[in-house]
């Protein structure tokens, strides 16, 4: 739990195989884990290593939080879960200045936040006010509490779950603060076997207690930096505004994405890239990462339709609609 | 991109749900069918320069919009399988319409056939066809070439408008629209009219323009339409202009109204058909004569009017039984009995041709009938088709001195002394002066035959219509005499009429000239098309109508009516130092029938002063004569018309994927991966695999199936190429794999298609980054 100064950017890259090497390594873990689920657990990889946060939405029981603290039990860093209920308060994840009568002077205690990762449970149990104080450190990656700033960890992933099943007694995440949210996943239920494997499984033991982390802070940072440092090319560029923009006008839409998802589509490519063992972007990272960057961030219209008059079921059809459509760049040859 | 197997399946997470892209054109409306059939009918119009009458357009052109419009319906009924029900409807209701209107009588309950009809539809495509052969252009449209129109339109027409609406490629209307320019152009070359070209090239803009995907809308497509018209009118007012006129419809020799003599007056004709271009063989002949025998058609005595006409007065038609032989041949001229067996082989007329005084003719039906005036023959009622028949007839040869002696006072022959009640005088005068020195009628006639034979006549089939004196009137020839060319009907008719001036009984015979002897068979003689001649007879006491020749270098002089000049071998020529040698050169001369061929190697003919003619006569000729001879035989030349025609529609049939294929190469060649992949890309949909500009480079290999392993190198270096840092560099990996597996993943009819029609050529989506800019400008305007 070294280190956690370390700047980015004075921290040595990794080469693409040993990039790959890791990114295998965590996904085996976590697939050890989490039955069935692979695309869920390369999401949740995939946001970790963009820099983003992730907004795990599901039923209760599926194993939201199994895999927060799977991604959590991976790295080697300082993890800290955050149960979100009505009561907590802004100061309960932020942390507190207690008086210190001994030195007469007021002493910061850190709250969760200060970790590598958190894992923030049933974000929507709690008020908007303590959302809000989640979010800010998020978007900021510091705190401020009686005029001392304190930069968070880095790296820093706040994995937050949310049951959209539950109504009473919640309050649903406003759309600006999605919006902080790099992508949002839904696990869904496991197929059969998985769940039948599952219950062999977990009889004997809970995996996540043999989970070993198989990567540490500086390792991610290096990753990170690996990450940051995939070409994305113009054509690929244009290919990620053409899509956002198109969710601006698509008459099923009534928000379209907004230019910090553009930022964090792209991002959340290069990550894939990466550990796909490329150093530059195509066009299939955009597309298979689009629908999980770019869907909880618009908002259907009431009733909406495709252009072909059929109802639209899931604002997932509307973003996979547009992505059909997106004419893919390809640079014309010179000749 | 080591780990690209695993992404090449389509992910869960991006890819499902999707909807599907339809590519499937919407249902055509009514005007696309309607501008199709403008283009076919606009094509059609440029063989008005072929086809004079016959009411050939109206018919073609009701039948193939029965045709299309049967077709536009059932397509636009039919829920499934439109494109080939509507194919169906429209060659059903083709067939019906075209069963209707030349086989109805056949048919059982009006739209079934029977055998009889089929029978009667080959004797239709038979007699087509031989139209096609005989006659000159423009040809009159008989029911069998109406019916080879009417059929081979109709079928265009439905197919057509099957592949403008059931196909994504509007472009290969093209295809027949040139087939139909083809043919004018190949039979008249240069005299294609501009305002066809105009109208179908502006009736195919419609179409391209009418022609549109479904999701364009309509303001798109009325814009691309005005800049079609535009287009249009701007190339109809700017590109005449800019031709040569031979492009622009000028009609060249060879080329005017003309029928192989099929009026009632043939020399009104005989000019067009001498001009024709395409000689074809009319007849050819055996006979015993010594040499070749002229053949006659008709004779002409009456000089009122702009043409010499037939004695109207003629005593009547008896049947071909009839026929006795000349009754004023007298026993004390000298006759010997000729057999000719004559075999037509495309000759259509009224008239049959004979050798001069014809005895008995046997082989033919009741349809001819006998003119005894001037014995000749013709069919009874209009045009008539002899094959092969045989002719006795009389050569008559009056000795000199009986030519000498006759005189020219028969009272019975007022009609063939007969002047026009306006003659020019300069006519007399000349004939006067010409025979100054002539003390008998006999001597006259060998100085007109003189004057015109003397040198200071000039044989020339295009300067009579250049000078606007073509025919065979007496002003005319008053003109003639001035300007001193012309071809055969003018030297006979002004002989003709200048020895009327002189009182001697004249006509004019048409016919033919004796043709030329068949290598292959001796003794026998062919005779084309532009062999046909005009010559005048004069009539002398006592020994009938007697045979002069007045044209310069053509034909043959008989002994009696030659001069007492210096005779030559061989040449046909006339005396004369100035007489123009055939020049192939000359317009004139290279349709002109002389030449060697017609030399009669019997006949003594005048002027030592032509060697080398002299010699190269015999034996066929130079390279010139022989080519031709060898192209005036109809098989040959029908041969090499269906060599240029199979010649012209391969290669428009195999242009498509030469380009295609010199297009790979370059691709091939090209170090760049986004050549190799875009000639991937256009294999693909040459082959008809799905190749949606929307559809990243992995997604389309995914969607053909082809091995993983075999498209991973291309999509990995294309992939770098286009997405990865521009300042590497990577080289394209061989894609001769890759296409096969693209083609052995497609059945045969597929990989068939894909080399004669790629569509890649035509079809210019998808569109790469050209798609892309303004989509993007049209999303981010607000």
């Amino acid at each position: 739990m070294s280190d956690t100064t370390t700047p980015h950017d004075a921290v040595r890259p990794m080469t693409l195989d040993e990039f790959r090497e890791a990114g295998d390594a965590i996904r085996r873990a976590m697939n050890g884990v989490i039955d069935g689920k692979p695309d869920a657990v390369d999401i949740a990889l995939t946001v970790l290593l963009a820099e983003g946060h992730l907004l795990i939405e599901d039923v209760p029981g599926v194993g939201k939080t199994v895999l927060a603290r799977a991604l959590a039990r991976c790295v080697d860093g300082r993890v800290s879960r955050i149960q979100f209920t009505p009561d907590l308060l802004p100061a309960d994840i932020t942390g507190v200045s207690v008086y210190r009568q001994q030195t007469g002077t007021f002493e910061f205690t850190p709250g969760p936040v200060f970790a590598h990762i958190v894992i923030g449970d049933e974000i929507n149990r709690a008020s908007p006010k303590t959302q809000s104080a989640l979010l800010e450190c998020m978007e900021e990656g510091q705190v401020t509490v009686d005029g001392h700033t304190h930069p968070l960890e880095k790296p820093f992933l706040v994995v937050a779950t949310q049951n959209p099943i539950e109504m009473e007694g919640t309050y649903a995440l406003p759309e600006a603060q999605r919006d902080r949210f790099m992508a949002r996943i839904s696990i869904g239920y496991p197929a059969i076997d998985d769940e039948q494997r599952m219950l062999r499984d977990r009889e004997r033991t809970s995996p996540l207690d043999d989970l070993r982390p198989v990567v540490d802070v500086a390792g991610l940072a290096r990753m990170i930096r690996t990450v940051r440092e995939v070409y994305v090319s113009p054509a690929v560029e244009r290919y990620a505004v053409l899509i956002a923009a198109a969710t601006r006008n698509d008459t099923a839409l009534r928000l379209g994405a907004s230019p910090r998802s553009t930022l964090q589509l792209v991002r959340a490519a290069r990550a894939r890239a990466a550990l796909d063992g490329r150093d530059f972007v195509v066009p299939d990272d955009i597309d298979a990462l689009a629908t999980t960057v770019l869907s909880h961030r618009v908002i259907l219209v009431p009733r909406a339709q495709h252009p072909d008059g059929r109802p639209v079921g899931h604002v997932d059809e509307v973003i996979e609609r547009i992505i059909a459509t997106t004419p893919v760049p390809v640079p014309q040859a010179d000749g | 991109m080591t780990a690209l197997a695993p992404e090449m399946r389509p992910s869960a997470t991006s890819r499902a749900g999707r909807p599907p892209r339809s590519a499937r054109p919407a249902p055509t409306a009514w005007w696309l069918s309607v501008a199709v059939l403008v283009a076919i009918g606009a094509a059609l119009s440029s063989l008005s320069v072929l086809l004079a009458e016959g009411g050939w357009y109206g018919l073609t052109m009701i039948v193939s919009a029965i045709a299309v419009a049967a077709s536009a319906v059932v397509r636009r009924v039919v829920p499934v399988w439109r494109g080939f029900w509507a194919l169906t409807a429209g060659l059903v209701a083709l067939f019906v319409a075209v069963l209707v209107r030349f086989a109805l009588d056949t048919t059982v309950l009006l739209v079934v056939p029977t055998p009889e009809t089929f029978a009667r539809f080959s004797v239709l495509i038979r007699d087509g066809e031989l139209s096609i052969v005989e006659q000159a252009v423009p040809a009159i449209a008989d029911e069998g070439l109406r019916f080879l129109l009417v059929t081979g339109v109709g079928l265009l027409a439905v197919i057509a408008d099957a592949v403008v609406a059931g196909t994504r490629r509007p472009a290969l209307l093209a295809i027949p629209l040139l087939g139909l320019f083809a043919i004018p152009v190949i039979v008249v070359p240069g005299a294609l009219p501009l305002g066809s070209v105009l109208a179908t090239a502006a009736a195919f803009l419609v179409v391209l323009a009418l022609h549109r995907p479904a999701s364009s809308t309509g303001g798109a497509a009325t814009a691309r339409l005005a800049a079609a018209v535009g287009a249009v009118l701007v190339a109809a007012v700017v590109v005449p202009g800019l031709l040569p006129t031979a492009v622009t419809g000028d009609t060249p020799a060879g080329t005017g109204p003309a029928s192989l003599v099929t009026g009632v007056n043939p020399v009104i004709e005989l000019g067009d058909d001498l001009r024709r271009s395409n000689p074809v063989e009319a007849l050819r002949y055996s006979t015993d004569a010594e040499s070749g025998v002229y053949l006659t058609l008709s004779h002409l005595a009456v000089f009122e009017g702009q043409e010499v006409q037939p004695l109207d007065d003629a005593p009547g038609e008896e049947p071909l039984s009839t026929l006795e032989g000349p009754l004023w041949l007298p026993d004390s001229v000298e006759t010997r009995e000729l057999r000719t067996r004559i075999e037509v082989a495309s000759l259509r007329t009224q008239w049959l041709p004979l050798p001069s005084a014809p005895t008995t003719v046997a082989g033919l039906d009741d349809g001819w009938i006998v003119d005894p005036e001037g014995v000749t023959v013709r069919a009874a009622a209009g045009v008539s088709r002899a094959d092969v028949y045989t002719v006795v007839s009389l050569e008559a040869a009056p000795t000199t001195e009986q030519l000498r002696a006759a005189t020219v006072t028969e009272a019975e022959l007022a009609a063939y002394r007969q002047l026009p009640d306006a003659l020019d005088p300069s006519i007399q005068e000349a004939a006067l002066e010409a025979t100054a020195e002539a003390r008998t009628p006999y001597e006259q006639a060998l100085a007109l035959q003189r004057f015109f034979t003397g040198g200071a006549f000039q044989y020339s089939e295009d300067a009579p219509v250049e000078g606007g004196y073509d025919g065979t009137g007496a002003d005319i020839v008053a003109q003639f005499l001035v300007e001193r060319s012309g071809y055969c009907v003018h030297f006979s008719s002004a002989m003709a009429l200048m020895a009327r001036t002189l009182d001697i009984p004249s006509r004019i015979a048409v016919g033919f000239l004796p043709g030329v002897p068949n290598p292959q068979a001796p003794g026998q003689f062919i005779v084309s098309s532009d062999s046909l001649h005009a010559w005048p007879e004069l009539h002398f006491d006592g020994l009938g109508w007697v045979r002069f020749e007045p044209t310069p270098s053509l034909g043959t002089i008989p002994d009696y009516a030659l001069d007492e000049v210096p005779i030559g071998e061989d040449a046909p020529l006339p005396p004369g130092e100035d007489e123009p040698l055939p020049d192939p050169d000359t317009p004139t001369e290279s349709i002109d029938p002389v030449d060697p061929e017609v030399t009669d190697p019997g006949e003594e003919i005048t002027d030592g002063d032509i060697p080398g003619l002299v010699d190269g006569s015999v034996d066929g000729g130079d390279d010139a004569t022989g080519i031709a001879a060898v192209l005036a035989d109809p098989v040959i030349r029908s041969t090499l018309i269906v060599a240029a025609l199979v010649i012209v529609l391969g290669g428009l049939l195999v242009t498509p994927a030469v380009w295609r294929a010199v297009r790979r190469r370059r691709r091939m060649h090209a170090r760049d991966p986004l050549d190799a992949w875009r000639e991937v890309r256009d294999t693909a949909r040459d082959l008809g695999l799905p190749a949606e500009a929307t559809r990243t480079v992995r997604e389309l290999a995914v969607r053909w199936s082809v091995d993983v392993a075999v498209l991973a190198p291309l999509v990995t270096a294309l992939e770098a190429r286009a997405y990865d840092d521009p300042r590497r560099t990577v080289e394209a990996p061989p894609i001769d794999g890759v296409l096969a597996a693209l083609r052995a993943a497609r059945p045969w009819w597929r990989r068939v298609l894909a080399v004669m029609a790629p569509r890649s050529l035509t079809d210019r989506e998808p569109d790469d980054a050209r798609v892309a800019l303004p989509a993007l400008e049209r999303l981010s305007a607000p």
